[in-house]
């Protein structure tokens, strides 16, 4: 300043200055602070210029020379100053005005906090944030999802404090997706036991290599490895995280947080991904279809392949996901119709009469009332049963006994058997008319409650509905009036032990005449039940492809294959019954196109329907065709589909991956040979490379497995 | 003795060096599917616990607990290194919560002010050397209230020497304003002298009206003119230098409370404290 310096800084010509006091003298502005200061409350202390201090003799000023010295006047007689100070209003200083506006702030913060964590929208207000629109649609309160949530403040403090919380609100997850299976909580919803193998037999059979890895992996997997959780489980939230917004993608992971559990860690798709070996080949395909021997030689002719593609046989979902197979009317039917319609085979014998040697057991002596002979009308008849039949033999008390006691017997030369066989047969005659006579008499729930005792534990009961229902109730009481006329009569008086009545053969037609006539309606009936009086039976053709009754009972004989070792006679029985039907020369031959599969963790099927993959179906990798044969031509799916140059057309109609020895159909869907050669890697990284942005691991691989 | 430079460069440099190993171990956790938000939440907890203690510790001078300089640098460098934790934690993203955008606004208060504070108080306090005497801040008051005596007592002895009211109108109209009151304050701040030299060139124009006596007065008005701009120099400088920690110091303590509920909301709604 110009007229010299405005701070002087001994102590006498200044103020007292106190700035870390929380009140200042009103009146320090003017310039004339008073001596003493405002009290620690803010009131003014002062109310004279000085205190007089007692010489002795006299009063004395103690106005200090900061304040213009001793004053002229001095103190009065009594010691007081008398210089009155006009009282101050205090004035808060710098700091102690810091110190108010931090509390006030403070305190309005908790005010603010008390009001949100205590209003009754509180939920609202805590949220930290919008949910996934799917999420938002089905939830509405916090403890839908959290289960601290429940209760106030109170209760969220106790829950802060729950050491298991999030494993809980995984459960809570769990409740609305219970999709992801039991193990929801284990890496990929598998069985830790099951990730194991698949470990294991990943090193078994290909090596684990070593890739150029992401340093971050390799430090993330041995400093914080997540290894010993996964036998606690996996929160959803350590890869799901919610209050994101509305249009949050909560499924976003990286390449490396997906190595990160995973033994063995590479670059990228195409830096280190290991080589494909089987896909998508992985099994058979559901119907034995050789698409070798209908490209090269079916379809090789010009007429025969003109306009032929894959688009004739596959068409993709609906989500242009898979491309399925086309219905049979519009691919196979063109060719194979009449295969199924063959009006040149027996068609199926649901019932017949064996040809026993009549003869024989009459010149033994045994009692067998009227059973016809199979000459000379009858000269087709077999001398053993149907295994329709034999199942429903099975219900009848010393069955068992019979069977064996005929065993290696032909029933249609008895000349040779002894008195013991001859008495079995007999026996087995007897229950023979008896079973017929029982359905005759009590038609479809006898027949239901047959198999019932004999299926059930084997079969669905819907299966052996549907099967006791297929039973032609009329055709049955036709066979019987036609060939044993005189079965009531004789099974009524067996059954009470009376006298047999006396066997009529008179009531035999005339034989040529009766050939011919069936003949002809055999002929003229191409298909269901009928009448085959040659065979002696009682015989189906199929009504055309999907025929119901024959996919009934291949539903029902398949389930007689398990192993040797531990089938029951009903079981046995039952692979008789599939052995019947499941030629690819039998009735419909259905087992020419359909396979069956038995895989150890369930029962041999059927493979009725080409593959049709289930809803939601999560598996480790996935594939999309839309997208792809979007960018291909339409015919390009031998891009990625080229056929094997080890297979010819030229080889056998009848691969053994199908049909197995003695017709049977082959049941391992794993011991195959495809027509198509695997698929590589390299045709994938043409396009999902490394700087395409398209080589996530979810772009082909799903985390929920299911 | 390191200079204030290299010890500038030194704590930047450790800054530096801390914030890409952060930024490198918050890879390797979101990596390993780790819970980065918890740690991150549970660092920046610490942090701000640590940098709210240096109040306190000013406070609390007479306990051995290091000397405030020390303080002041890791105040001023683990708050710089906050900012990077607290992005790292919000995702680098806008928070959507009322409780958290509640959260994230003090926190960018306090930190902007921080930084702020810090800036100013490098700068202002260079500046208040330049111009005037280095007076409290306490007494600024007082020297104003004493020139402003000064300035009257001359005016009123003006008055009665020259018999005219030329000046005594001067000072009612212009002066007694500039006299009374602190002036100027952001214009001081950003060091502009527009004002000063306004002022001062009317006062030499309004000396044309004047005698010589009554020049002779107005050119010691100049030099209290001058004299008081000082004051406002120095007011406007040291005000700042105080009232940046209005906005800091308390916002941090409403921080501190909506920490504490966003730690317990987290808590209760995420799984534990565990």
């Amino acid at each position: 300043m110009s007229n010299g310096p405005s701070h002087p800084f001994n102590f006498d010509e200044n103020d007292y200055a106190r700035p870390n006091q929380p009140w200042q003298c009103g009146w320090a502005a003017e310039g004339h602070a008073c001596p003493l200061g405002p009290t620690r409350r803010g009131l003014c202390g002062s109310s004279h210029e000085c205190i007089p201090f007692n010489s002795g003799r006299t009063w004395v000023c103690s106005r200090t020379k900061a304040h213009g010295g001793k004053c002229d006047e001095g103190p009065l007689p009594d010691g007081t100053c008398c210089k009155q100070i006009q009282k101050c209003q205090p004035k808060r200083g710098v700091l102690s005005r810091r110190g108010v506006l931090s509390f006030t702030v403070f305190a309005a913060a908790i005010a603010l906090a008390l009001i949100i964590v205590g209003a009754p929208n509180r939920q609202h207000l805590v949220s930290p944030g919008a949910l996934t629109s799917q999420h938002s649609q089905v939830v509405d309160h916090c403890e839908d999802c959290h289960t601290g949530a429940a209760g106030g403040p109170d209760d969220w403090i106790r829950a802060a404090f729950d050491p298991d919380a999030a494993l809980r609100q995984s459960s809570q997850c769990l409740r609305c997706h219970t999709e992801l299976g039991p193990n929801a909580k284990q890496p990929h919803g598998q069985e830790l036991a099951m990730l194991a193998e698949l470990t294991k037999r990943r090193a078994e059979h290909t090596p684990v290599a070593s890739h150029r890895s992401n340093p971050e992996v390799t430090v993330a997997k041995s400093l914080l490895s997540r290894s010993a959780d996964s036998h606690t489980g996996l929160a959803c939230a350590t890869c799901h995280s919610e209050h994101r917004g509305a249009m949050a993608d909560l499924k976003q992971l990286t390449n490396q947080q997906c190595q990160v559990c995973h033994v063995e860690s590479f670059h990228g798709f195409s830096d280190g991904h290991p080589e494909f070996t089987a896909y998508p080949y992985e099994r058979r395909t559901r119907l034995y279809f050789d698409h070798l021997s209908h490209y090269g030689k079916h379809f090789a002719t010009a007429e025969a392949a003109r306009g032929r593609n894959c688009r004739d046989c596959h068409k993709s979902d609906t989500a242009g996901r898979y491309m399925l197979v086309r219905d049979f009317e519009s691919t196979c039917a063109e060719c194979h119709s009449d295969q199924i319609h063959d009006d040149t085979t027996l068609g199926l014998a649901a019932i017949s009469l064996p040809a026993f040697d009549v003869d024989a057991l009459l010149k033994a002596g045994r009692k067998i009332g009227q059973w016809p002979r199979n000459y000379p009308l009858h000269v087709e008849a077999e001398s053993t049963l149907s295994p329709l039949q034999g199942l429903l033999l099975q219900s009848y008390e010393g069955y068992s006994a019979i069977a064996a006691s005929l065993s290696g017997i032909d029933l249609g030369d008895l000349q040779e058997a002894n008195s013991d066989q001859l008495q079995a047969v007999e026996s087995f005659v007897w229950m023979l008319k008896e079973s017929l006579y029982d359905i005759v008499q009590q038609g479809h729930p006898e027949v239901h409650k047959r198999l019932t005792t004999v299926l059930g534990g084997h079969v669905s009961a819907q299966q052996i509905t549907a099967l006791a229902n297929s039973y032609p109730l009329l055709m049955v009481i036709d066979m019987q009036r036609e060939w044993l006329p005189a079965l009531v009569a004789e099974v009524e008086a067996h059954r009470a032990g009376t006298e047999l009545p006396p066997v009529n053969e008179s009531l035999a037609p005339n034989p040529a005449l009766r050939i011919q006539d069936e003949r002809r309606e055999s002929a003229m009936l191409a298909s269901g039940w009928y009448l085959h009086g040659s065979s002696l039976s009682l015989r189906y053709r199929p009504n055309g492809h999907a025929d119901p009754l024959l996919k009934t009972l291949l539903d029902v004989g398949v389930r007689g294959i398990v192993s040797s070792s531990g089938s029951t006679r009903a079981q046995s029985t039952l692979y008789d019954l599939f052995d019947q039907v499941s030629s690819p020369f039998a009735a419909g031959r259905c087992m020419k196109c359909h396979s069956v599969d038995r895989e150890p963790s369930a029962p041999a099927h059927v493979n009725w329907h080409p593959y049709q993959p289930p809803l939601n179906q999560h598996k480790f990798t996935r594939f999309s065709h839309a997208p792809h044969v979007t960018l291909l031509r339409d015919d390009a799916c031998s891009e990625c589909h080229s056929f094997s140059e080890t297979q010819s057309p030229a080889d056998s109609v009848f691969r053994s991956d199908f049909i197995g020895s003695g017709w049977r159909p082959a049941t391992n869907p794993h011991n195959f040979e495809s027509n198509f050669v695997p698929m590589s890697k390299t045709a994938c990284a043409q396009c999902h490379s490394d700087d395409s942005g398209r080589d996530r691991c979810l772009t082909c691989h799903n985390y929920h497995v299911r | 003795m390191k200079t204030f430079a290299a010890r500038r460069i030194r704590n930047l440099g450790m800054v530096g060096v801390a914030a890409l190993l952060l930024v490198w171990f918050n890879g390797v956790m979101t990596t390993a599917l780790r819970d980065t938000a918890r740690a991150s939440g549970w660092g920046l907890f610490a942090m701000i616990c640590f940098l709210a203690a240096y109040n306190l510790r000013k406070k609390l001078p007479f306990l051995p607990l290091g000397a405030s300089a020390k303080w002041l640098q890791l105040h001023i460098y683990i708050g710089l290194f906050s900012a990077l934790v607290f992005g790292i934690h919000i995702g680098w993203r806008v928070p959507s919560g009322l409780v958290e955008a509640i959260l994230a606004t003090l926190y960018l208060f306090v930190f902007v002010s921080g930084v702020m504070g810090l800036f100013l108080s490098r700068s202002l306090a260079k500046r208040l050397t330049t111009r005037g005497d280095e007076v409290l801040f306490e007494r600024l008051p007082v020297y104003r209230r004493r020139l402003q005596a000064e300035v009257e007592t001359i005016v009123f002895t003006d008055l009665e020497e020259s018999k005219s009211t030329a000046i005594a109108q001067f000072y009612a109209d212009r002066l007694r304003p500039f006299f009374a009151y602190n002036r100027n304050f952001c214009q001081h701040l950003v060091q502009s002298n527009r004002a000063r030299f306004g002022l001062l060139k009317e006062m030499q124009a309004y000396c044309r009206y004047l005698n010589n006596v009554e020049r002779e007065m107005m050119t010691r008005l100049v030099t209290h003119v001058e004299a008081k701009d000082d004051l406002d120099y120095q007011y406007s400088l040291q005000a700042t230098l105080k009232y940046w920690l209005f906005v800091h110091v308390p916002l941090t303590y409403a921080l501190l409370v909506f920490a504490l509920v966003h730690l317990l909301l987290v808590s209760a709604f995420s799984g534990g404290i565990s």
